[in-house]
């Protein structure tokens, strides 16, 4: 491991790949700290530049993307109190107030060297957990996987805010797209309606990009021309801070670093669910765990320390999914799993051992993006403020022709950008209506690997019971019936509160 | 009936719809399972929650004292026409030119469209359209050096370009 680690780094510093993580990291960066622009858009909109590349400078570009971009989020949401992704709600929670009491650059810079701490935690689980995992999944049969990508459904749904029955049909309405097409065994046609258009199916990434980043622009679109305040205009920024004395704050708050990394870190493992929600769960965790909890919200160190070190681990755990099963820990790792697939790398547990150089190099390029991150933030201070006010009936067109230029430069075909167009609309319909997007993605892209497993395993041995009698099947189904039970537990709990207030 | 029970309707609906049209597909005949049981399960599942959503929205109604509550605050939706005006338009826009591209070219109708739409979203004052348009050609063009001259996807030049 360490060998092929060391062996990685020859190819990653060769300057193609060096420079495209720069570039990568660079966009993340600008684009988390944009508001309206979330991660996963940006690294949608920086997918079909990748096309042309060696599979390991689009990957390392990504993750370049990624890992910016989880520190981005955090330059507004402490200066103009907007978090630029939704992985940094949390940082507002003490990062504004802390620049309000006049520290912006204690803030922002208590959040970039937390995120690059959160970051290399992270990574050090990243490495040796997906090539662990991986090693264990190579020896699994397709009982296994079909529990293991049931269980992934089945989970889902319960880690959503909304409505479990909605998830549920969410996740299986996926499912159903995927099976648009030819089914995967046979090659025989379904639900094609006698058209080309659907003769092959829906590919997955116009689905995502239009169900993500489409239905996500308009959604914000409703919001251009309400008045926002511009109090920061007043406020002139200066950002110098004595770094050391920034990070020896940090250090001197280990438990709440490692658990809030740790924190990020399961919840980017799991799947579908990302940054969003880590960084408000470790929040959450520090407060609840914290000698003088009535200081939080006030800012204090502590809050954006939580948030941004679970944010950037995280980006490690969705790695550690993406990597080690083929399942995406995320919405950008799923976008990640379409750029292996449109370089001819089939991913799943048998990637790392059968593409050492992409997968090394990819841990690689977590580490230097997580220090070049750092870096690019420093060198440009003062550019900021102007990123963060770029205005959206500007920006958001510009975003919606990168969409379509992206599902259109995949095949160079016009279907794929009518694909993204309907996706996008019922992506927005989903929003508006409380269906999470989510558990669509999953299906969509888990859709035909659930078939093909199910449909081999009866095949291979017709015995039903195989499913419940092979130890590692077995356990994941009873994962999956405990965590749905869970779920609906919860929620019979939560209704009950609300009835009792109400 | 609520949004939810409309929405489990027609999932409903449009599950029994498919169930039919599953009927369509061949089935070689030596395969114990064929193309069309995984499909069949999944509209099966989709039929149940359909029904569950429709039953759980329904039982939420409550007798008609609520319903009052209910349409005042339908009233007050009613607005969301006006307000939801520029998200439509920007779909029927957005639509028109993927209709267009092939025809008229996606340079220009990615030119056209892009104006349109920051006007669609912001447009306050007529001394904007002259950034619009610059931002318009700016951003047609990088597509076009990076796209076609550096990563060389080739997009449809229709009759203009």
């Amino acid at each position: 491991m360490i060998q092929q680690l060391i062996g990685a780094i020859g190819s990653v510093l060769d300057p193609a790949v060096f420079i495209s993580l720069c570039v990568g990291t660079a966009a993340g960066i600008v684009g988390g700290a944009i508001p309206g622009i979330t991660i996963t858009m940006t690294v949608i909109l920086v997918l079909p530049f990748t096309f042309g590349m060696t599979p390991l400078q689009g990957l390392a570009t990504m993750v370049g993307v990624y890992v910016g971009g989880s520190s981005g989020g955090l330059i507004s949401a402490c200066l103009i109190g907007i978090p630029g992704t939704p992985s940094a709600v949390a940082t507002t929670f003490d990062g504004f107030p802390m620049t309000r009491k006049g520290e912006p650059g204690r803030a922002v810079w208590l959040g970039i060297y937390a995120s690059m701490l959160g970051s290399l935690i992270g990574g050090f689980f990243l490495v040796f957990g997906a090539v662990t995992l991986a090693e264990i999944a190579v020896s699994f049969g397709p009982w296994e996987y079909f529990s293991l990508f049931f269980f992934t459904l089945s989970i889902v749904p319960s880690l959503t805010e909304k409505s479990f029955i909605k998830g549920l049909i969410s996740g299986v309405f996926g499912l159903l797209v995927a099976s648009v097409g030819t089914d995967p065994i046979m090659g025989v046609p379904r639900f094609t309606f006698d058209t080309e258009l659907l003769k092959s199916g829906f590919p997955f990434l116009p689905v995502l990009i239009g169900v993500y980043a489409f239905s996500q622009v308009m959604t914000d679109a409703e919001r251009i021309g309400k008045s926002v305040e511009k109090s920061h205009q007043e406020i002139t920024y200066n950002l110098k801070i004595s770094h050391l004395r920034v990070l020896k704050e940090i250090l001197w708050q280990p438990v709440n670093l490692i658990r809030s990394s740790l924190v990020g870190l399961i919840i980017g493992i799991l799947p579908a669910v990302g940054g969003s929600a880590a960084n408000i769960l470790a929040y959450d965790q520090a407060k609840k765990m914290s000698r003088h909890p009535e200081k939080f919200g006030t800012g204090i160190a502590d809050g954006i320390i939580a948030s941004e070190s679970s944010n950037n681990a995280n980006v490690g755990g969705s790695l550690i999914t993406m990597m080690a099963f083929g399942i995406p820990g995320d919405a950008v790792t799923a976008v990640m799993l379409g750029a292996l697939i449109i370089h001819g790398i089939q991913p799943g547990p048998l990637f790392i051992g059968n593409y050492p150089v992409v997968a090394y190099g990819i841990f690689l390029a977590y580490f230097l993006s997580t220090f070049i991150a750092v870096g690019m933030e420093w060198a440009g201070q003062r550019l900021f403020l102007k990123i963060v006010d770029v205005p959206g009936h500007i920006l958001f067109p510009i975003v919606l022709i990168l969409c379509a230029v992206g599902s259109f430069a995949l095949n160079n075909i016009i279907a794929d950008v009518w694909t993204l167009y309907f996706f996008g609309i019922l992506g927005y319909l989903m929003i508006k209506f409380g269906f999470p997007l989510a558990p669509i993605i999953l299906g969509v892209i888990l859709g035909p690997l659930i078939e093909t497993n199910l449909i081999r395993a009866i095949m291979t041995n017709s015995d039903l019971t195989l499913f419940i009698t092979r130890p590692v099947s077995l356990f994941f189904l009873i994962l999956s019936v405990v965590s749905v039970g869970i779920a609906i537990y919860q929620r019979r709990k939560q209704e009950r509160i609300a009835l009792k207030e109400g | 009936m609520g949004r939810d029970a409309v929405i489990g309707l027609i999932i409903v609906v449009m599950s029994i719809l498919l169930l039919f049209n599953t009927m369509g597909i061949s089935t070689p005949p030596i395969v114990p399972l064929g193309p069309a049981f995984y499909p069949r399960i999944l509209l099966a599942l989709l039929l149940i929650m359909g029904m569950i959503l429709f039953i759980f929205d329904i039982s939420k109604q409550k007798p008609s004292g609520e319903r009052k509550e209910d349409k005042k605050k339908a009233l007050k939706d009613e607005g969301w026409l006006i307000k939801y005006k520029k998200i439509i338009w920007g779909f029927v826009v957005f639509g028109l030119y993927i209709l267009l591209i092939p025809i008229i070219g996606f340079y220009s109708t990615t030119a056209i469209v892009l104006v349109i739409l920051q006007g669609l979203l912001g447009y306050k004052e007529l001394k904007q359209l002259s950034l619009f348009f610059v931002i318009s050609i700016v951003t047609t063009v990088c597509i076009y050096l990076i796209f076609e001259k550096y990563l060389m996807v080739v997009f449809p030049k229709g009759r203009l370009f």
